[in-house]
């Protein structure tokens, strides 16, 4: 009988016997105990039973002593509860116990929990499931054979815990025993104890997507009892005809599926060898990046400081959901704070995995560690629970050059180039490693577009103010000169509460009291239904210093205002939204996409060569429309009527991505050839 | 105010004296001191949530505060070691670097494989010049950290390369690439060391790693030129100097013109001349 989530009702009906212990009925996910650790035991610690079926099940142990757990001969106060004694002496120890199913599921696991020194083999209806610090499988284990080792602090004072499908099990009455060994002849303890539990395993995080590639991914999620991980996946929905498992029995599961095709739909479930526990329909499905250079249409969704768990953070996923439709979300980042207070794995529970679970299921989410994943520590370590959540690239996985660490990393996906940072804990100095890796990154890729993000940004007047805080200060001193070096197009950040979109910038590095004009190539809206059109950016050019868009994106679960007036801002706002970014090809759109659903920002970059759109004989010339002018950019129109000589004709610096220009000298000319040449 | 001792008020008004001043904070740093305040109004002894607070108050910079902290926590739980490690890092930040190394020195009696606090008394040692037991601290730092981070290979490199152990500076970067593998954060400073040490063929091997892994290898192309002609190779010089600027005319012209390869295709040309003078 397989047990249903709706189906499954508590029943708490067992009684415990001296040697019988009775499980009705598997009805909840939570596990339920068949026997506490004080359980009563069959034990003989006075003879070799090499020679003895004492395993099995029909096996008389009525002439064997019996006692509670934990049996013993032990002095450290820690090892408890101590009930029965035993006498040192042998090598081996044996334990026997009967327990009761009434009813069986097909998807039960088994949890041992013991207290066990030195090492231990166990036996469920004769036959063994687990050895603890003995020799591994298929050494024989006799009377003789010593522990491999004593428990990892001397003495039974931790536990040691391992689950099993239950499918050794039966129906009525099992017996479950065990041997306990010593580690050397001279060891001065024994202690065995064990309670046993039994749950239908269930998945109570995830599944959700790592990493991935054009040819990886990882999916990870979280069962409330331990066992072994399966994916199963295909192209088809009812026909997962792949499969990758570890068979290592755990509670935090992730597979990495390797040699996938790229650009393709894969559907997949999550379980383990006995059963999926998730998926294997409709809903549950990813992507793979298309082979890294390619172009195709990718919708990113990105959020900041989202993680406040509450109904602002609700709406703004809502309107996402509402404005996405049926459009996939090909990958999402997440800027940092995505779990208040301070990134606990409890939290994160509530503010990423609960909240996002129909995304996290489908699209790739990337991430950038904020100040409240670590508590507000600077510390460079590993040990925030973010890093234990999330896998992300060391080692180019996913392109990009290997960082080494998960604390900054890059990766491409089709035409696009991802930089992550480390704002928070790693060294900001330009010659720090992190600093030494961004280069060495981006003098390697060859990608189309550069979208770099962390935590604290360059550029804000929100809830934070990038004249007075180190992080903010030292990322724009330090970073943005590699960046915009190397030409990156878009720079997301959050931290502060709001949303605060840039003009097209190059080279302010500075407090904002230092921005010049110079500095703002293009201060126009961006917007393509203005008349001054997007930003545009060389295709062919040099990308270096042409101009980058800095969006603060930190109000996807809170709106906290502040003064909201730095400079280099074309827009700044307190309300609560996310940003939506569609890049094909050579452009990239941006919108700001309030809680409310409503777009209250909007830009798009694109990155062409100038060009002629139309050239038109005129009553007193020829008139020219130059179209994909990069603002700010010095552009030379020239002509020549023999297509060898060419001669300047205008010199233009225009503030928006077209210009016109009416040739009167054409007049006469019975043929008459132009082009346009754009200064770096 | 909780008695502080005269000597240590000294110390502390010195820290301040002799420190620069910084006018820049950390953000949300106020917030999160004032929440665990409110919370200290209840739990007055709390030992846990006074160290917060004085760590809080040490990335504001405000180390009186934060060591007030300590002195409380002090006297709330005496056996209570962190306390030392948290006043530790205080007199770090406030450049009382003898003052920290002895309470570093007390926790790591105790705590012996906390890496963080390896890794901090190792910064400690090094401003105090004492860069044998600096690198050593590096090492236990290494050795007890469960996921190692290339700075530390990098930072325990400086060291041993500031007293002019190149080799052993060397192996520091050669363990972190063991546990990272070939990343360009370790091998660069790897290939100076050995340069450093006019292991030309090592730092050409290093090179060539790092040019495996990149999809442009034009400024892999040139270190090579470089490192060949400092061996005074000047054929082989010549050839991969030639290599490079062929992978330079290939590159696309939008990857053309920033400061880096801008620098490198100036530096190419000055080197071609110079071969052809010799």
């Amino acid at each position: 009988m397989k047990f249903t989530s709706t189906s499954r009702k508590k029943v708490a009906r067992f009684f415990q016997g001296l040697f019988l212990v009775c499980f009705p009925f598997v009805t909840h996910a939570q596990p339920v105990t068949l026997f506490g650790i004080t359980n009563v035991w069959r034990f003989n610690q006075t003879e070799n039973l090499d020679a003895v079926a004492w395993k099995n099940p029909a096996f008389d142990d009525s002439t064997w002593p019996s006692g509670a757990a934990l049996l013993y001969s032990e002095t450290n106060a820690l090892v408890a509860p101590r009930n029965t004694p035993l006498t040192l002496g042998r090598t081996t120890y044996y334990f026997r116990t009967h327990f009761t199913f009434t009813n069986m599921g097909n998807d039960l696991f088994l949890t041992f929990s013991n207290k066990v020194d030195d090492g231990a083999v166990f036996f469920l209806n004769g036959a063994e499931v687990q050895r603890l610090r003995m020799s591994a499988a298929p050494a024989s284990i006799t009377y003789t054979n010593f522990a491999t080792a004593a428990p990892s602090s001397g003495d039974a004072t931790d536990w040691d815990v391992f689950s099993i499908p239950a499918t050794n099990a039966i129906s009525g009455d099992n017996v479950i025993a065990v041997e306990v060994h010593q580690v050397s002849a001279s060891s001065s303890d024994i202690v065995f104890g064990s309670s046993l539990s039994v749950a239908a395993g269930s998945i109570i995080r995830g599944p959700y997507l790592q990493m991935g590639s054009s040819t990886n991914i990882t999916v990870r999620w979280r069962s409330d009892v331990p066992m072994d991980s399966v994916v199963r996946f295909g192209t088809s929905s009812s026909n997962l005809n792949f499969s990758t498992t570890d068979v290592a029995v755990m509670t935090e599961h992730e597979i990495t599926l390797r040699n996938l095709i790229p650009d393709t739909k894969y559907f997949y479930s999550v379980g383990n060898s006995i059963n999926a526990l998730a998926g294997g329909d409709t809903n549950h499905w990813f992507v793979t990046s298309p082979i890294p250079g390619t172009p195709k249409p990718t919708r990113l969704w990105v959020i900041g400081d989202a993680g406040t768990g509450g109904a602002s953070q609700t709406a703004v996923r809502d309107a996402y959901y509402n404005f996405a439709g049926s459009r996939p979300t090909d990958l999402w980042l997440m800027l940092g704070d995505n779990a208040y207070n301070t990134g606990t794995d409890a939290e994160y529970q509530t503010a990423v995995f609960t909240m996002y679970k129909a995304l996290l299921r489908q699209s790739v989410l990337w991430s950038t560690l904020g100040n409240h994943e670590t508590a507000q520590s600077t510390a460079y370590t590993n040990t925030y629970p973010y890093f234990q959540l999330f896998t992300f690239p060391t080692s180019g996985e996913a392109g990009g050059i290997a960082s080494g660490t998960e604390h900054y990393y890059s990766f491409d996906h089709a035409n696009i180039h991802f930089i992550c940072l480390d704002s928070m804990t790693a060294n900001r100095a330009t010659n720090g490693a992190m600093a030494n890796w961004l280069r060495t990154d981006l003098a390697s890729t060859t990608n189309f577009w550069t979208i770099a993000f962390w935590h604290h940004p360059p550029y804000t007047k929100g809830s934070h103010d990038s004249d007075t805080e180190i992080e903010l200060k030292e990322m724009r001193e330090n970073f943005l000169p590699i960046l915009e070096d190397a030409g990156v197009d878009l720079v997301l950040s959050g931290h502060s509460h709001c949303y605060e979109r840039s003009f097209f910038l190059n080279g302010h590095y500075g407090l904002s009291t230092t921005l010049t004009s110079n500095m703002i190539f293009n201060a126009n809206s961006g917007r393509e239904t203005n008349a001054a059109g997007p930003y545009t950016k060389w295709a062919s050019g040099s990308q270096s210093h042409q101009g980058a868009v800095y969006v603060v994106a930190g109000s996807s679960g809170q709106a906290t205002g502040g003064a909201l007036n730095h400079p280099a801002m074309f827009i700044s706002l307190s309300q609560l939204g996310s940003l939506v970014l569609d890049v094909n090809g050579d452009r990239l759109e941006a919108k700001f996409l309030r809680e409310t659903g409503a777009i209250d920002d909007q830009f798009t970059i694109v990155k062409r060569d100038v060009e002629f759109s139309s050239i038109q004989p005129v009553a007193n010339g020829v008139q020219l429309l130059a179209t994909n002018v990069a603002a700010s950019k010095t552009n030379i129109i020239q002509t020549s009527d023999t297509f060898l000589n060419w001669v300047s004709i205008s010199t233009n610096v225009s503030s928006s991505n077209r210009f016109q220009f009416l040739d009167t000298q054409a007049t006469n000319s019975a043929l008459n050839f132009y082009r346009i040449l754009r200064l770096p | 105010m909780p008695f502080l001792p005269h000597s240590l008020l000294a110390a502390i008004v010195l820290a301040w004296l002799f420190t620069p001043v910084t006018t820049f904070a950390h953000g949300d740093l106020r917030g999160e001191i004032d929440t665990i305040t409110q919370q200290l109004a209840v739990q007055v002894d709390d030992v846990s949530l006074l160290l917060k607070r004085a760590d809080l108050y040490r990335l504001h910079g405000a180390f009186g505060l934060a060591l007030a902290d300590c002195q409380i926590a002090q006297q709330a739980k005496p056996d209570f070691v962190f306390t030392h490690f948290v006043r530790g890092k205080i007199f770090s930040d406030a450049h009382l670097y003898e003052e920290a190394r002895s309470a570093m020195d007390k926790f790591l009696a105790v705590q012996k494989e906390n890496s963080e606090a390896h890794l901090a008394r190792a910064r400690v040692l090094v401003q105090l010049g004492d860069f044998e037991n600096g690198a050593a601290d590096y090492s236990a730092a290494i050795r007890f950290a469960k996921v190692v981070k290339p700075d530390f290979f990098v930072e325990q490199a400086d060291v041993w390369r500031a007293v002019g152990k190149f080799e052993t500076a060397l192996l520091s970067l050669d363990e972190g690439i063991k546990k990272l593998g070939p990343i360009a954060s370790l091998e660069i400073p790897a290939i100076e060391l050995e340069l450093d040490m006019r292991g030309y063929d090592k730092a050409l091997a290093r090179v060539d790693l790092l040019a495996a892994q990149s999809q442009r290898k034009e400024q892999w192309l040139f270190r090579r030129g470089e490192i060949l002609e400092m061996a005074g190779r000047l054929s082989e010089a010549k050839m991969a100097y030639a290599k490079a600027a062929e992978a330079f005319v290939q590159l696309p012209l939008r990857f053309k013109q920033s400061e880096s390869t801008k620098r490198i295709e100036t530096q190419l040309a000055a080197a071609n001349r110079r071969l052809e003078t010799r």
